[in-house]
């Protein structure tokens, strides 16, 4: 016979006893935190003066508290149908997709260490002087210093690794090519799979295939000698600079332009040569990511809603990245929820969630525009 | 000092369904770890009954339970760190509910032994509810009526099998002592059990 005798034995279990219960709680925590506060207050001048001479001496940083304490070594995070989102105390995020595991290897001053074991993460790392951020999934590493990307790894048969890079450069090692690192730049992918290195871009134009772009790093020799894998190639290429219009510049020197007036914090500087790109370069291969950080920087930067669904549908339009495009799609939700637009909202939230029904931002999008 | 961390649970969508806002608690113990009150006070209400329960079951005379509640959560909250997987917050809470009224059992014990405290019996009828069906009152009657002249570790184990119904294995993990121990004390406890109401 089943049952459960616990059911009849029970306490008052009632909101005021819970409640009553908390603020005894919550007052002896903060009595705690209190004496810690004195405690460390006394501490600080005697440590402040150690640790001062220490800096001037060696230079380096003092560990953060805060949101790095969430991720401490050995944490393991796993996800079900829920994804999970973290930002460190320095604006870092570490968003882990559904059906993903996590595991935090090591987390000190120096270096913050994860394993993907399962599914995909993606993380926007903010630059930190003299820290080491990388994903290792498999035998595959990335490592990081500032930059947005994520790592999705598909177990199976032939288990694969992928890396996309939405912002910056990343470094990847691959236990399969001990001692090569390949530089994987914004707007590219790497692909490893079935312990076969691949590194190849996001789809775009054909028109991207035809020069390499000096803005990224070249791809490792081990890379570009793997025979079966495609070199690792920019995510766009420009039209070569013609002598008949030499006023006119190239599509790689507006995107170059762009990407330092982004660096330098001028927003406004950099949507214009994004703009002037999509104006002279329309068919060029970076004019899909021209246009989605021209939306990012509209949406994010310049306050201008309306400029960034305009730009974020060119990059879709565009065929962009499939990392990219994911991103655009939320994009377009967001804004048009925050317009009030409800009819293209939905349509853009049903756009996004039949491409990526376990998308990183599916439950976000899902929940925007009203009931489905 | 401001928290420097924010965490953003997101539960995916059933299909076609709106998603439910609830964090999990991996979520919730990350939020906490980074000094997050809200992520306390979420986990704290999530699983108070659930403590209070569990911790009235081993100590249904201890008049002294929210006492014994709070230190749980004050001191599952101060080692937040040290729980590797933030999922199993549930489990691990329960382990301290259970080492903690353990410790109180062996402190009244003593203080019993010394004169310092008086011996205060356990009222079945106070304790088991009317709504019980009949053969359930009585298995619990014949363990409440036992539970007072049991060692410490006989008494947890006991009532871990009897009344929460846990396999073996897992009442090892909540006492943190290893199966053979776990099995020794419980054989001992029903044997108890079973003298005590033999005609």
């Amino acid at each position: 016979m089943s049952f459960e005798p616990s059911r009849y034995v029970q306490p008052d279990v009632s909101e005021t006893r819970v409640n009553r219960l908390w603020h005894g709680v919550a007052e002896r925590l903060e009595k705690r935190g209190a004496r810690t506060w004195r405690w460390a207050v006394s501490c600080a001048v005697l440590c402040g003066i150690v640790a001062g001479a220490w800096l001037l001496t060696r230079g380096g940083v003092f560990p953060t508290a805060g949101g790095e304490r969430a991720l401490v070594a050995d944490t393991k995070l796993e996800t079900g149908a829920d994804t999970l989102a973290v930002t460190l105390g320095d604006g870092s995020a570490v968003k882990l997709a559904s059906q993903s595991a996590l595991e935090v290897q090591g987390n000190r001053t120096a270096s913050l260490s994860l394993s993907l074991t399962r599914g995909q993460v993606t993380c926007d790392v903010t630059h930190r002087e003299g820290r080491k951020f990388s994903v290792v999934a498999g035998d595959v590493e990335v490592r990081v210093i500032g930059t947005k990307f994520s790592v999705k790894t598909t177990a199976g048969d032939e288990p694969r690794v992928e890396v996309s890079v939405l912002r910056g450069v990343v470094e990847v090692k691959s236990r399969r090519r001990p001692g090569v690192v390949a530089h994987v730049a914004a707007g590219q992918s790497w692909i490893q799979n079935a312990g076969r290195v691949v590194a190849e871009v996001a789809p775009e134009p054909a028109s991207a295939q035809t020069e390499p772009d000096n803005a990224l790093p070249a791809p490792s020799s081990a890379v570009a000698a793997d025979e079966a894998a495609p070199k690792m190639e920019p995510q766009g290429a420009a039209t070569p600079p013609t002598s008949a219009a030499p006023v006119v510049p190239s599509a790689r020197e507006l995107f170059e332009k762009a990407g330092e007036s982004r660096r330098a914090g001028d927003a406004a500087a950099a949507a214009r040569s994004y703009e002037e790109l999509l104006r002279l370069h329309p068919s060029d291969g970076r004019a899909s990511l021209s246009a989605f950080e021209l939306g990012r920087l509209r949406m994010d930067r310049l306050g201008d809603p309306s400029g960034a669904i305009t730009a974020l549908e060119r990059a879709v339009a565009l065929n962009i990245g499939p990392s990219f495009r994911e991103d655009a799609l939320a994009r377009l939700v967001s804004i048009y929820a925050s317009q009030g637009s409800s009819a293209a909202c939905a349509r853009a939230r049903d756009r996004y969630l039949s491409s990526y029904p376990t998308g990183v931002h599916a439950s976000a999008v899902a929940s925007r525009c009203g009931s489905r | 000092m401001a928290p420097a961390m924010k965490l953003v649970p997101q539960p995916a969508p059933e299909s076609g369904a709106k998603p439910a806002a609830t964090p999990t608690d991996a979520a919730l113990v990350l939020a906490a770890r980074a000094g997050e009150e809200w992520a306390r006070e979420a986990l704290f209400r999530r699983y108070a009954r659930l403590a209070l329960g569990l911790a009235y079951r081993i100590l249904p005379s201890d008049l002294d339970i929210d006492d014994l509640v709070q230190d749980s959560f004050l001191y599952a909250f101060e080692r937040l760190d040290g729980l590797t997987n933030p999922q199993a917050f549930q489990a691990w809470l329960s382990s301290i509910v259970v080492r903690t009224a353990g410790k109180r059992l062996r402190r009244r014990k003593l203080q019993v032994r010394l004169g310092l405290r008086s011996f205060t019996p356990i009222d079945a009828d106070e304790v088991i509810s009317r709504t019980a069906p009949p053969d359930v009152a009585a298995e619990l009657r014949a363990v409440y009526g036992l539970l007072e002249k049991l060692p410490v570790e006989e008494r947890i184990a006991l009532v871990l099998r009897r009344v929460e119904r846990l396999e073996i294995p897992e009442i090892a993990e909540q006492m943190k002592l290893s199966v053979s121990t776990v099995k020794r004390r419980l054989s001992a406890a029903e044997a108890r059990l079973e003298r005590a109401h033999k005609p």
